[in-house]
């Protein structure tokens, strides 16, 4: 077998600083004989010469031990310490040297069970062995299982102990990291697929794991307590049935192929083995060994053809290196089986699924690793376009935005020129017009004329007052009208009086309304200054609330309307449709100790 | 007696010749010229800077403004008095940033016209809401609150003062919202106008350092 060759140059090569001693040192050859005393039989006893490793049936009838013997020389005594060193002793002995007890390997008892693993090295003092030929004796007990020894190695210390030491690391302390770090790599895995359960390639690669990592404390436990033994030895099965099947399935989705019927019946088949072996005890244990193993074994054939499929498909070196595993973990195995139903005696050689296990956890943490590297990857892309979505988004938002916002700046420039178009037409125009009427028929003096004009001007400072940008509102409009007509009232010796009552700093009327306002409040000051023959005036501009509203009261001590005529009747009635216009009330009170005007202009519906 | 130089520069002749009466009818103003274009008046105030100008902004071969900022160039003290037809804010406020510390409307009673020179050399200045609350936004601009209240040229009372203004009350009125006299509150106006007109100079300053016109 190639690969068990291969395996077995590996550990070779690993002591190959001890190649050179490795002929002198090595014993092949042994003599063998069934001897019921405690201590080794004679020279003449019935001694057959044996070759190791060698295998002692456990059939062979009797209840006395078994006796190996090795002879070696020794030229001269260098006082060096040398060692005895077993590659493997499966089932435990004694070892004498020169007929005195050198050391005891424990057996396996009806208290114990014992299967070792590991090699065994003794050192032998100097003053134990004599120059000229030694002898060395092992003894093993008679059981219903076979005992297997393994060829020995006695030599000076120096030339041994490396062989012993490079075949304790690969066969137990290895055994013991890999254990350590298939559990620890399947508790993370696991974590990580429980919380993401479709994720179901990452469960079937932890419990590959998980059940790879117990299989392995196989090469680590050597000594159960038979009380143990039968949970231990279901456990074990159930580790090695669990990990051909997870990873078989796992190969499978990796290949493509994910048949709902084929996961039931391998997980039917996983379980099939334990639960038999854990019901039936120690009766059905050959039969499970031998057949549950066995069958075991197809699933490598079920793995070889989806890594075939893998490669056909996917032609990738992911699915060449599956491919590999799989050839090399099915030959492994096969190997194994063989070893473990004694059908090869093999005692120093590889357990090679040993080898082929971590060649396929490898490759499918590989695969896995990339695939998830992939998946995050495509996220980020996704993310990147994504992103690239939302600016684009935003951009177009914002381009709309500044759309609507010009649409609506037009829509106000265009409400606004159509509205100071209107009050061209009723204001200014209608005053001017009405006023060349009057000119054109003769009915005005220079006087009248003048005052005509100036109430035009007046008329159009009010515009501008109110409709001009960037005016603070109704209080600073009103000031302006104020600290304009002053100086009017000054020269007309009539005394102006403002007050202020309650009022806010900024008080935001619309631009029409505040027009209405002012000309209200224009009209009837300048009727008082043509008309009232009144000394004093007094304008009262208050804030109340509840509702809000702004009031505007002129008081005159002049003479009323009555002693006026039609004219002051006609800037009544102008004032009365602008109140209405802005829907303010409008309260007119005449009599012979003057003239109340007031306006309540409500603010809380508007805006 | 002492007299007060007065230069009215007015390109229209109806206003010109009405505000010509106005100042010669005043024993206590004396005319100094009357002309009607920029370069007129710049010779006549590189010659002497009168007391008082009396300037409309619309000249037929430049702005006011230049011989305002000239005439205070070359006499700090020399009152510059805008006629204004609307008492359009914008104009009469780079007017006041050149260094003008009074308007007056067009159409105003010609009888204003002294008055109002009085009351500038006695130290007062006129001012209307809306130039006040001009002035209040231009020298108070967010970037100065930003940097501290203290940047800002005016002081606490100035801008208490230009506030109450604003909001339309009369300077006797604001004199008693205050505790100060009227004529205490047309002086104040009237700092203030020194100061825009000094602001702006810094600003321009500022402006020509930061364009590397200055070293």
């Amino acid at each position: 077998m190639g690969a068990a060759g291969a395996a077995r140059a590996l550990l070779a090569m690993a002591a190959m600083a001890a190649v050179a001693v490795h002929a002198q040192t090595l014993h092949r050859e042994a003599d063998f004989a069934v001897h019921g005393d405690a201590t080794a039989p004679p020279r003449d006893a019935q001694w057959q010469h044996v070759v190791l490793p060698n295998q002692w049936k456990a059939d062979q009838p009797g209840s006395t031990p078994g006796w190996y013997r090795v002879t070696f020389s020794v030229r001269e005594p260098k006082g060096e310490p040398w060692m005895v060193y077993l590659p493997r002793l499966r089932e435990g002995g004694v070892l004498y040297m020169n007929g005195r007890l050198l050391a005891r390997v424990p057996e396996p008892d009806a208290k114990t069970w014992v299967r070792w693993m590991r090699p065994h090295a003794f050192p032998v003092p100097p003053d134990e062995l004599r120059v000229g030929e030694n002898t060395l004796h092992v003894r093993v007990n008679p059981a219903n299982r076979d005992r297997i020894i393994s060829s020995i190695h006695i030599g000076p210390d120096e030339a041994v102990r490396p062989l012993y030491e490079s075949r304790f690391f690969l066969t137990y302390t290895l055994a013991q990291i890999i254990s350590a770090v298939t559990l620890a790599v399947a508790a993370f895995v696991i974590a990580l697929w429980l919380r993401r359960r479709m994720e179901l390639d990452y469960g079937l690669f932890g419990l590959a794991c998980l059940f790879w990592g117990v299989h392995t404390l196989n090469y680590v436990i050597e000594e159960v307590p038979e009380p143990w033994f039968m949970t231990w030895r279901v456990l074990r099965y159930a580790a090695t049935g669990g990990f051909a099947v997870a990873i078989t399935l796992f190969y499978l989705r990796f290949a493509g192929i994910r048949p709902r019927g084929m996961t039931r019946a391998f997980a039917a088949y996983w379980l099939s083995g334990p639960i038999a072996l854990a019901l039936g005890g120690q009766a059905l244990h050959g039969f499970v060994d031998r057949y549950y193993q066995g069958g075991l074994l197809l699933l490598g054939i079920v793995m070889i053809a989806a890594a075939v499929y893998a490669v056909w498909r996917q032609r990738s070196l992911l699915s060449a290196a599956f491919l590999a595993c799989a050839l090399f973990g099915l030959t492994g195995s096969v190997h194994d089986y063989l070893l473990s139903q004694g059908v090869v005696v093999d005692p120093e050689g590889p357990y090679l699924l040993y080898f082929a296990a971590a060649a396929l956890l490898t490759v499918a943490g590989v695969q896995l690793v990339d695939r998830f590297a992939r998946s995050l990857g495509a996220v980020e892309r996704m993310n990147v376009t994504l992103a690239e979505q939302v600016a684009q988004k935003e951009k177009e938002l914002a381009a709309n935005y500044e759309k609507l916002r010009a649409m609506e700046r037009e829509r106000a420039v265009s409400t606004e020129r159509q509205r100071i178009m209107q009050d061209m037409h009723d204001g200014l125009g209608s005053q001017l017009l009405t006023s060349l009427a009057a000119v054109e028929r003769g009915a005005l003096d220079p006087k009248g004329v003048a005052q005509v004009l100036r109430d035009a001007m007046d008329e159009m400072r009010l515009a501008i007052d109110t409709l001009s940008p960037g005016r603070e509102g109704l209080l600073e409009a009103l000031g302006n009208l104020r600290y304009r007509l002053e100086p009017r009232f000054r020269a007309a010796g009539i005394a102006l009086a403002f007050g202020y009552r309650d009022l806010p700093d900024g008080l935001e009327v619309p631009a029409d309304d505040a027009l209405q306002i002012l000309r209200v409040l224009q009209e009837s000051l300048t009727n008082v200054l043509k008309h009232a023959r009144a000394k004093r005036v007094a304008v009262e501009i208050s804030f109340v609330r509840d509702p809000e509203r702004f009031v505007l009261v002129v008081r005159d001590d002049g003479g009323g309307f009555d002693a006026l005529g039609p004219a002051r009747g006609r800037g009544l009635s102008g004032m009365r449709r602008r109140a209405e216009a802005i829907g303010a009330a409008l309260d007119v009170a005449s009599g012979a100790q003057g003239t109340r005007i007031s306006l309540e202009y409500p603010l809380a519906t508007r805006v | 007696m002492d007299t007060t130089s007065v230069l009215v520069v007015e390109d229209e002749p109806e206003f010109l010749r009405a505000y010509c009466e106005a100042i010669t009818r005043e024993p206590d103003l004396r005319m100094v010229g009357a002309v009607s274009t920029l370069a007129a008046a710049l010779a006549v105030v590189s010659q002497s800077v009168p007391d008082v100008l009396v300037v409309d902004l619309g000249l037929p071969d430049g702005n006011g403004t230049d011989l305002i900022r000239h005439a205070v160039g070359l006499r700090a003290d020399c009152d510059c008095l805008v006629v204004t037809v609307f008492g359009d804010d914008q104009h009469v406020i780079d007017a006041i940033a050149a260094g003008a510390t009074g308007y007056i409307l067009k159409d105003s009673p010609v009888g204003e016209l002294a008055q109002c020179i009085r009351q500038m050399r006695a130290g007062g200045a006129p001012i209307s809401p809306s130039i006040a609350r001009r002035l209040l936004a231009r020298m108070r601009s967010p970037a100065d609150k930003a940097s501290s209240p203290e940047h800002s040229p005016l002081s606490e009372r100035e801008a208490e003062i230009l506030k109450l203004i604003a909001k339309g009350l009369s300077f006797a009125e604001v004199g008693a919202a205050l505790g100060i006299s009227a004529h205490t509150v047309v002086a104040h106006v009237k700092k203030i106008y020194r100061k825009l007109s000094v602001h702006s100079r810094g600003e321009a300053v500022f402006e020509a350092a930061q364009l590397g016109l200055l070293k």
